[in-house]
């Protein structure tokens, strides 16, 4: 988990980009390459999330994507499960050294994957995607939060040719209950896909609190 | 529970309440966890609980207990003794009702949310079984008809006697 953005673009982000990964780090440190060790319950509630990537982006066949905040990979599983024909050209990236090593572990054998470090240079790809890496906001204040995010999409909207997907935890206008949790409501985050030129199209009432958002190119 | 939980046992309540907040109310407030309403799109989803399969194995997929392995493990172990209970539906094992009775809830056009809790299975005759409320209301702090599924639990035996001759403590 953790966004991949180019560490030299973000200078002022650094502190935000090292708490991030020193949580996530000690997560699987305690639980592994699991869906626990990269923060969610189980592999269901983990997976009912790639599905609404699938749902919006329609994967093709034969396609190349950019897991951004990849974990152990655990999407590379799903879509090779759900499509056992599907060609599947994956780069997954993320802050975590530990998961990243993990990773290559876990996918040494299998073509067409492959793990590398937050920060180092991306390829472009057909489609970039991240799953939970902008829930966990730590003790950072909203606004650097958000720079953090505008900074991530910009750059995971920079290397796809066809769009993004992210997901966000939505809002509760009754309490902000965990503080370490970032919460939105989706408008904040369609017309900033607007100002990047996308396409956005929304999806939500999955049976969770939350929120996908699909950025396309026209 | 005692025979297969043993020095586990004070985990008991922990880990039957992390399935009643997986299966719990959608909370009002949003909150990291969907509660009923995110059981049944899983359900749709990915058929988690299917006739059939024991409920064992769909408990294992859900992670409950995934902090603590061993207690997992027994309590694991313990569901999948379920199938040598009876149960309060006629012709099910307590197994099988359970898995029809969570079926048939997320399936139907209003699912409840899913009480899951003990009774002792000495207390009285027919206690052995597994008992599935369709509908009450067993919490009395919850304004919510639920689906309830009781287990059947006693302590663990007293330790045995010790041998002849061995030192008293």
């Amino acid at each position: 988990m953790g966004s991949t953005v180019a560490r030299a673009a973000l200078p002022a982000l650094a502190s935000v980009r090292d708490e991030v990964e020193r949580y996530y780090s000690e997560r699987f440190r305690q639980f592994g390459p699991t869906p626990l060790g990269v923060g969610w319950t189980c592999t269901p509630t983990q997976e009912l999330r790639f599905v609404q990537f699938e749902r919006l982006l329609g994967f093709h066949r034969a396609f190349s994507v950019n897991d951004i905040g990849c974990g152990y990979g655990a999407l590379l599983g799903f879509l090779r499960r759900r499509d056992r024909k599907a060609q599947v050209d994956y780069v997954g990236t993320d802050i975590s050294q530990v998961m990243v090593d993990a990773a290559r572990r876990h996918w040494k054998r299998v073509d067409g994957a492959h793990f590398q470090l937050s920060g180092e240079a991306l390829r472009t790809a057909d489609y970039c995607v991240a799953s939970g890496i902008f829930n966990v906001k730590l003790a950072h204040d909203r606004s650097t939060w958000e720079g953090y995010i505008e900074e991530t999409l910009r750059d995971m909207y920079a290397h796809c040719n066809a769009g993004i997907v992210v997901n966000f935890f939505i809002a509760d206008a009754e309490l902000d209950d965990i503080p370490e949790h970032y919460r939105c409501l989706p408008d904040k985050w369609v017309a900033y896909g607007r100002t990047l030129g996308a396409s956005v199209e929304l999806r939500d009432n999955y049976g969770m609190p939350e929120f996908t958002l699909a950025l396309r190119r026209h | 529970m005692g025979f297969f939980m043993k020095e586990h046992d004070v985990h008991v309540e922990s880990l039957l309440g992390e399935l009643n907040v997986r299966f719990g109310p959608t909370p009002s407030k949003k909150s990291h966890f969907g509660g009923i309403a995110e059981m049944v799109e899983l359900q749709k989803e990915f058929k988690i609980f299917k006739r059939g399969r024991s409920f064992r194995t769909s408990v294992a997929v859900l992670n409950i207990g995934a902090t603590n392995a061993e207690a997992r493990n027994r309590m694991l172990e313990y569901f999948g003794n379920l199938s040598k209970h009876e149960s309060n539906v006629a012709g099910q094992n307590g197994d099988a009702a359970v898995v029809n009775a969570i079926v048939k809830n997320l399936a139907s056009k209003n699912p409840l949310p899913v009480y899951f809790t003990y009774h002792d299975m000495r207390a009285a005759k027919g206690n052995t079984r597994v008992l599935i409320t369709d509908k009450s209301r067993p919490i009395p702090y919850f304004q919510h008809d639920y689906l309830t599924i009781s287990i059947p639990t006693k302590a663990l035996p007293a330790a045995k006697k010790p041998a002849k001759g061995a030192a008293k403590s």
